[in-house]
Parts: C-alpha cells; structure tokens; sequence
C-alpha cells in the first residue's frame, strides 16, 4: 500500500512533497509499474497510474483544506451518508408527514360523517315510512294518560323505539307492543326480566362515529327529535319543573304530526336532529346535572318521556331524552350547570367541527353550522310558524 | 452566505409548511363582555344572561354567585359578536316537589311507588319579562376591545 501526503504553504508558494513508501512505488516500477503523482494546491489530486496491482486510496468528497496536515491514508468508505445529511433527511420525512398528518384525520373524519349523515337517512326514511303506515309521523313521546301512570307518574313510549320496525329493527321494537296500551311505558318494559338483554343491545342506527366521547356506552342514541324551539310568546308557551316544553315542533308528545299540518313545507322543518350533549337524569355518570365535569349523561335508545298526571297541559313533562328544542344554539354549552329544572333545554350538537347535522322532513340531511343565525334556526324547526328562512 | 442546497430546500420546506398549516378561521368577530346582573341593587346569584345580536349566533353566560357574568359565543370567554344585542336576562329556581332520585336505577325502581306529591313550582328570581327577548327592553351594544354590560333590573 502507498500513502502519499500532500503538505502545501500559502505563504511561501513553495510546495513540499513528502513521500513516504516512495520506495514501494519504485519498487514497483522496478517490476514494469509506473506511479505518477500530481500535487497542485489549485487542483483536485490527479492519480495516474497504469498498474492493476497497487492500489492508492483516492482522496473522497469532501473538499480538503489548503492549511492543515491531512492523512491521505483516509479510511472513510466513499458511500454512505453523513449525520447532517441524515438529519436533513429526517426533518423532510418529519415535515411531510405534518403534512399529510391533518389531512388523514380530516379524512377519518370526513367518513364517520358520511356514516352519521346516513344514519340520520336512514332515521328520515324510516319516518316517511311510519307516515305511508299509518298516515303520521310518529310522537315524539306516544303517552296515554291515565293508561300509563302509577301513582300519579306517567312513563310514554319515545320515538326511538316506535320508529324501530320501519328500519327494520322490528323485533326489538316489538318487545315494547304490550307497553303501549297500559302500563307504566318503558319503566315497566325496562323492570320486565325478559328484556334484560335487550336493554343492553346497541341500535348502530342511534349511533354517532364521532361521539367518542360515550364511547362506553354503546345502548345510548345521539339522534333526538325535534321539539321546537321558534316560540317566544311566554303564553303559548308553558314552563314545567324541567323546563319550557315547546310544541311547535314536529316530534312532541302525542304529535302524531301529519305531512299536511306541516304548512312551512317539509323541506324546511327539521325532523330529527344529532345532539350528543350530555342530559341531567342520562343514564351515564352523573345523574343529576351537578355542575361538574361529570354532570349529565347520555340516555338509551329505549328511553322515553316522564309526565305528571295531575299537572295542569301536562307541563311538567319531561321529554329531554327523547327530544331536543332549538332553545339554545347548537353546540352551545348550556343550560350550564346542569341543573334539573332545565332538562328539557339542552341544545343540538355533535362532536363533528363546526356544527350538527339534521334530517329534515322530506328526508334530506344537512349539516347545520354552528354560527347559523339564531332565528333561522328556530323558525327550521318550527312546523308551522309561517316565516320564511333563508338558507 | 451560500448554504449547500440540501439545507436551502429544508428551509423553503419548512416555510411551505407554515404556510399552509397556519390557515386563518373565518369566525366573525367577536368582543369580550363581562358585567354584573343585580336586581335592585342586590347582586343576582344564578341565572344566564344572554345576547341576541340583530343576526347571527346569540353569547350566553351564566350568572355567578356574585352576580359577575361572562358571554361566550363560540370559543369559552371570547364575548359577543360585535354590534346590538338585544338582551336577556332569566333566574329561576325550583322550590318543592318530591325530592330527586339520585341515580338512574333509583328513578327506575321509585318511579310509581311513591305516593303522589305535589309537583314543584319554579320561581323567578328576577321577573319573567326580562328572560324573553320579545318582552325584555334590555339592550347593548358591543364595540371591538373589552366591554362591561352592568344590569341593574328592577
């Protein structure tokens, strides 16, 4: 092996050659091999050589300096990467992966969405059907009174478990037939021992992908109907112990509200909207609305309305686990605390960014925006208010 | 300063990447309001004051044991949009009736078994008129900056 090393002087401009093994490359040409060297400080090191057997090490990439002593026996490989290059590398992958990071979940959350969307469809569908049926949409609470009280309780049926045998949950549905008629509703289907199994069952069509939030629990819904929201004439409408109990809606209790009672046109009433809010009296952590992180909960699907039986238009009713009203904006909030006397005033929303979504009463789903004007909002869940809404 | 072109093209990367990941939001803009409900002189100690601009979505904020409120619109304690509100003001409080179960297997069980007790009335801590924004004459205006909204409700 022959090391040859370069040393070069600025200053003087003379140029010093120091070989060492020089007698390696003579004796080498002494047996027909001829090593030329180069030296020029303003040039890269040209190597000639014309022999097969001797092998110099060639000087690599990087740029030498003119100042210095440096070791032409330089073992570094000629390929592979440096630590800059790698890192450099690295923040290029890193900054294309923040990129592309958003945009998946944008995605993720684009398609659970389209599957809440068509869940609310599939809701809208089902009501068009229970109508072609029996020439209604169903209550939002179906109650008898005195049929279904107790004691001066009342328990009705939702519009959950009505709606179920025209989605083709029928079976589940019919487990409530027996409760309509008589009996304390779904208190008594609930304490019946032969829908212990039942009650813990998931409907997935009540279900929300983006309500991660109650992800423990599966027998919730995140879709409720509509109760009203557009009266503001304190006469027209009564305030009970849980709250203002609209009725301008199209789902309320005992509704049972035809197509053509409709005046505002069906296209622009809502039916059913998703409210993923947690309500006092839900059946997750912290029953009673204290105020704190875990007030409120979710309700089951099986859940319907609770109704004093002597109170004066039945106006301490409690149908916010059922029905919703657009009282308060969508995603707002309130009522904060939650507080009993205001269960049946919690607002739409959803876990979705920037608003709910709605099927209207023709069936046709749209996405609500949070900052929608407050009075457009209340007069599209209004069935018959006469105004007219620019959407 | 000339830098190798590896390092000049994680530079324009790293801008490119600021650029668009820094998207501003189209929210309209809001103001913060804070203020203090009292009614005859008395500072009001639950309740919810709410504005209702001429258009767009109403702030709320409920009303703390000092009678101090603070409004949200969209994000907590951003206020209320800019421009004239028409203002709402409710309290109430439930007095009597039976007392509440306390879990949801309690109401299930109760429910019905209990002799019927007079329903609970809810009472106005501060005259009805002022929580409907038909009847309520309260009204404000919100200017850009911090504003204070001090009712005094007789």
């Amino acid at each position: 092996m022959v090391c040859v090393e370069a040393r070069a002087s600025r200053s003087s401009g003379l140029r010093s050659l120091a070989v060492r093994h020089f007698a390696a490359a003579v004796t080498g040409s002494a047996s027909g091999e001829h090593v030329f060297v180069q030296i020029d400080t303003d040039t890269p090191v040209m190597i000639e050589r014309n022999s097969h057997d001797i092998k110099l090490p060639v000087q690599g990439r990087r740029k030498r300096s003119t100042t210095g002593k440096h070791n032409a026996c330089f073992s570094r490989p000629l390929h592979g990467f440096t630590l800059v290059e790698l890192l450099v590398v690295i923040a290029i992958i890193g900054v294309l992966v923040a990129l592309l990071l958003p945009a998946i979940q944008a995605a993720r959350e684009a398609a659970r969405r389209s599957q809440c969307s068509n869940n609310l469809k599939q809701i809208g569908l089902a009501m068009q059907n229970y109508h072609a049926a029996l020439g209604s949409f169903p209550a939002g609470v179906a109650i008898k009174i005195p049929e279904n009280c107790l004691n001066g309780n009342c328990r009705g049926i939702g519009m959950h478990v009505t709606l179920m045998p025209y989605f083709e949950q029928g079976v589940i549905g019919g487990t409530f037939a027996d409760f309509h008629k008589a009996g304390f509703g779904w208190n008594a289907w609930l304490q019946d021992p032969a829908n212990a199994t039942v009650k813990d069952s998931p409907v997935s069509t009540y279900l929300c992908p983006s309500a991660a939030r109650w992800d423990d629990f599966p027998r919730r819904k995140d879709y409720f109907g509509v109760v009203g929201g557009a009266l503001t004439d304190p006469v027209d409408l009564p305030r009970g112990q849980r709250g203002f109990v609209y009725h301008d809606g199209v789902m309320y209790a005992n509704s049972f509200t035809r197509i053509g009672e409709i005046t505002d046109g069906t296209s622009n009433t809502f039916a059913v909207g998703e409210s993923v809010h947690a309500a006092p009296f839900g059946d997750g952590p912290g029953y009673v609305g204290s105020g704190g992180d875990d007030s409120g909960g979710p309700t089951p699907w099986w859940l319907g309305g609770g109704f004093g039986e002597s109170t004066p238009d039945h106006r301490d009713q409690s149908v916010g686990r059922v029905l919703r009203s657009t009282l308060n904006p969508i995603n707002s909030n309130f009522p904060a605390p939650l507080d009993p006397q205001f269960s049946n005033e919690v607002p739409f929303g959803s876990d979705h960014p920037g608003g709910a979504q709605f099927v209207y009463c023709d069936g046709h789903v749209a996405f609500i925006q949070d900052a929608i004007d407050i009075n457009a909002y209340q007069w599209l869940s209004s069935r018959a208010g006469g105004e007219l809404v620019d959407k | 300063m000339k830098l190798p072109i590896h390092y000049r093209m994680a530079h324009h990367t790293a801008i490119i990447a600021c650029l668009v990941g820094c998207g501003g939001s189209n929210q309209e803009k809001t103001a913060p309001v804070t203020g203090t409900v009292t009614l005859q002189g008395t500072p009001v100690a639950k309740g919810r004051v709410v504005f209702y601009p001429s258009s767009g979505r109403p702030a709320m904020g409920s009303i703390q044991s000092d009678g101090t409120y603070s409004l949200t619109t969209f994000d907590q304690g951003d206020g209320a949009l800019l421009g004239k509100h028409r203002v709402t003001i409710a309290a109430t409080e439930r007095v009597g009736g039976a007392p509440l179960p306390t879990s949801f297997e309690d109401e299930v069980k109760q429910a019905g078994k209990k002799p019927p007790q007079a329903p609970g009335k809810t009472v106005w801590l501060v005259p009805q008129e002022y929580s409907n924004r038909k009847t309520s004459k309260l009204q404000a205006e919100v200017i850009s900056g911090d504003n204070t909204h001090d009712f005094n409700l007789e």
